[in-house]
């Protein structure tokens, strides 16, 4: 039963107005989601320098400690050495860098203990350190947040189809050993 | 750090997000940082001065009450030049979904944002109409703090994402009275603090238990202290409770100190709608021993640390129940009263405010304070002049179109191989210089 239809002017005029305004909502869809992804993605950029930033910090924290704080020389030299060893490796997020940074969360775990009656500045600096080990966690923490998010808009498959990313890279999370100090 | 907050609702209305602000800039400029506070306001209020006016705002009913919000091109203008102005390491915007100051921010900041979220009642339903309009936005905040687990909840069901809980701050020293009189060596008190004639606020259910509790404790008398209609609420009172109820009206912060303080149970009955227990919280830190409804989040500040009696919402008879126990045993008061001023340490502002400085630290990347490129972000030396003080007025040109996508920050690294850095992070001099020894 199809209804007969006199394709007259109105009707082709009605029939390119619905396509028409189909297109623009598909195009609108289109450019909202490439800019949203774009949004998206330099969102993770930010997160990860703010994480590079935090990780340096930690680091240096470290050494400081290492230096300054009057710990037994053993763990000093355990500590000045990982906390080296992952300064060194700061300048990417290569595979070598993010054991580095494992190993001295690690370290950091396994030599912290800080002792009773000890100066105040030392305890000040103790303070510190611990200060950056959470700000580490909490940076990867968002990072990995932004990736996870900035990967789910990537996976639709409209956006996979029509290469909406462009040449931006997929991001990945940042997974390492950050299980210092221990949550309160 | 340079720290801008955005508050969505009018400041010359007290409120609980506003408090918020308000102690959260203080911490944070007593802690050194520099901290700008934009909130509506109308002319002619007394503001700190680091509150900046985005202008008047206007009442609308959003979100089951009335809000006094700030919206409209004008208002999104101001916004931009404040931004402009002050040139923040990181934005925090509270509310980011109310449709006010805090949304037309987040638009157009370029800077990493925090969000808190305070309400635990915006109705999903009407903000999943708006979801494609507030997504972009959305997609730019870098933390997501909220203040309970039930406004957590709330924002997971309506918007996505994880977010940490960090609680609202109180400064605990400040409700600990230095000369405590124990007794007053009258009755024992009963004490109800809030806007009474809000159904909400359950005094209903207090004045329903309270026929049983003088039923056990003939002398214990009720000290209501809050604004509302007294003759009403008394027209409705049998003569048996009449006697032993007090109406204090509007009382000042410092009553209302010694009040918490003199209290031999503090009852917060409410049935519904509260998002974070601050005054418990304060009643906590006064050293008042705290009856509370099982509310989401009533039950969360008391948590199992002993430090409240907690009773089901609405129950009248449990509530008399738990009256009576504690009027009747001077140690379970002196029990609950130092549990609970141990618990509210957790909520002061020394513990909260330094969880949320680490979130900042945790989503700004350092920048250099020198640069050139803050003078051609600013041009016409106003930034300059407005970093100690107050932002110009908002006659300026606007910098980039109202999606923030003129990029002025220098590229950065890429996640997945970043390389550059910017030097010079502010750990101490002892650090770069055994650095500079080593050779790295």
């Amino acid at each position: 039963m199809t209804p007969d239809i006199e394709w007259g002017v109105q009707e082709w005029v009605i029939l390119g107005s619905i396509v028409l305004a189909a297109l623009l909502a598909l195009g609108w869809y289109l450019s909202y989601t490439a800019v949203r992804l774009d949004r998206l993605h330099h969102r993770v950029i930010g997160t990860a320098a703010a994480l590079d930033a935090q990780l340096v910090r930690r680091a240096e924290a470290a050494l400081e400690v290492a230096y300054i704080a009057g710990i037994d020389p053993a763990s000093a030299a355990l500590m000045a050495a990982s906390a080296g060893a992952a300064l060194d490796q700061a300048e990417t997020w290569s595979q070598d860098r993010l054991d580095a940074e494992s190993q001295l969360s690690e370290v950091l775990r396994a030599t912290h203990a800080p002792e009773p009656g000890e100066p105040v500045e030392v305890g000040e600096l103790l303070e510190r350190m611990r200060g950056t080990g959470e700000r580490v966690k909490l940076a990867r923490r968002f990072h990995n947040e932004a990736v996870q998010e900035a990967r789910a808009v990537r996976g639709q498959r409209l956006v996979r189809f029509l290469h909406l990313a462009g040449s931006a890279k997929v991001p990945l999370p940042i997974t390492f050993d950050d299980d210092w100090p221990a949550a309160t | 750090m340079r720290i801008g907050i955005v508050c969505p609702y009018s400041f010359d209305v007290p409120g609980g997000v506003q408090l918020h602000i308000r102690d959260l800039a203080e911490w944070l400029l007593r802690r050194g940082h520099v901290v700008s506070v934009l909130a509506p306001a109308d002319e002619g209020t007394e503001l700190p001065d680091y509150v900046v006016s985005a202008g008047g705002a206007v009442p609308v009913r959003f979100n089951g009450s009335v809000a006094r919000l700030s919206f409209g091109p004008i208002v999104a203008n101001r916004v931009d030049a404040w931004l402009d102005d002050w040139d923040f390491d990181v934005l925090h915007l509270h509310e980011p979904a109310a449709p006010s100051l805090s949304l037309l921010a987040l638009w157009a900041a370029e800077v990493p944002v925090v969000a808190t979220f305070h309400s635990s009642q915006s109705r999903v339903g009407t903000m999943r109409a708006a979801q494609p309009l507030l997504q972009p936005g959305l997609d730019k905040i870098s933390a997501r703090i909220a203040v309970s687990a039930a406004a957590h909840t709330t924002m997971a069901s309506g918007f996505g994402g994880t977010t940490l809980v960090i609680p609202n701050g109180v400064y605990v020293d400040r409700f600990a009275p230095a000369d405590l009189p124990p007794e007053p060596g009258g009755r024992p008190r009963i004490v109800f603090l809030g806007r009474f004639d809000e159904p909400r606020k359950g005094l209903p259910v207090l004045l329903a238990a309270l026929p049983l509790v003088l039923a056990q404790v003939p002398d214990a008398e009720l000290l209501v202290a809050g604004p509302g209609d007294v003759a009403e609420v008394r027209a409705g009172l049998s003569d048996q409770v009449v006697d032993s109820v007090r109406f204090l009206g509007v009382v000042s912060e410092e009553d209302k100190i010694r009040l918490l303080a003199q209290a031999n149970a503090y009852v917060a009955p409410n049935t519904g709608g509260e998002s974070f227990g601050i005054i418990l919280v304060e009643a906590m830190s006064a050293g008042a021993p705290v009856v509370a409804s099982a509310l989401d989040a009533f039950s969360a500040v008391i948590g199992d640390s002993g430090a409240g009696a907690i009773f089901p919402v609405g129950d009248h008879r449990a509530l008399a129940a738990a009256i009576v126990r504690l009027l009747e045993s001077p140690q379970e008061q002196e029990l609950l009263r130092r549990a609970g001023q141990a618990r509210a340490r957790r909520y002061d502002w020394a513990t909260v405010g330094a969880r949320i400085e680490a979130v900042y630290d945790s989503v700004a990347v350092e920048r250099a304070t020198d640069g050139p490129l803050r003078e051609t972000v600013s041009p016409g030396g106003a930034g300059g002049s407005a970093r100690g003080g107050r932002a110009p007025s908002a006659a300026r040109t606007v910098f980039g179109a109202a999606n923030g996508h003129a990029s002025r920050r220098p590229p950065m690294p890429v996640p997945t191989q970043p390389g550059l850095r910017q030097p010079g992070s502010s750990s101490g001099r002892v650090a770069r210089t055994v650095r500079r020894w080593l050779g790295r």
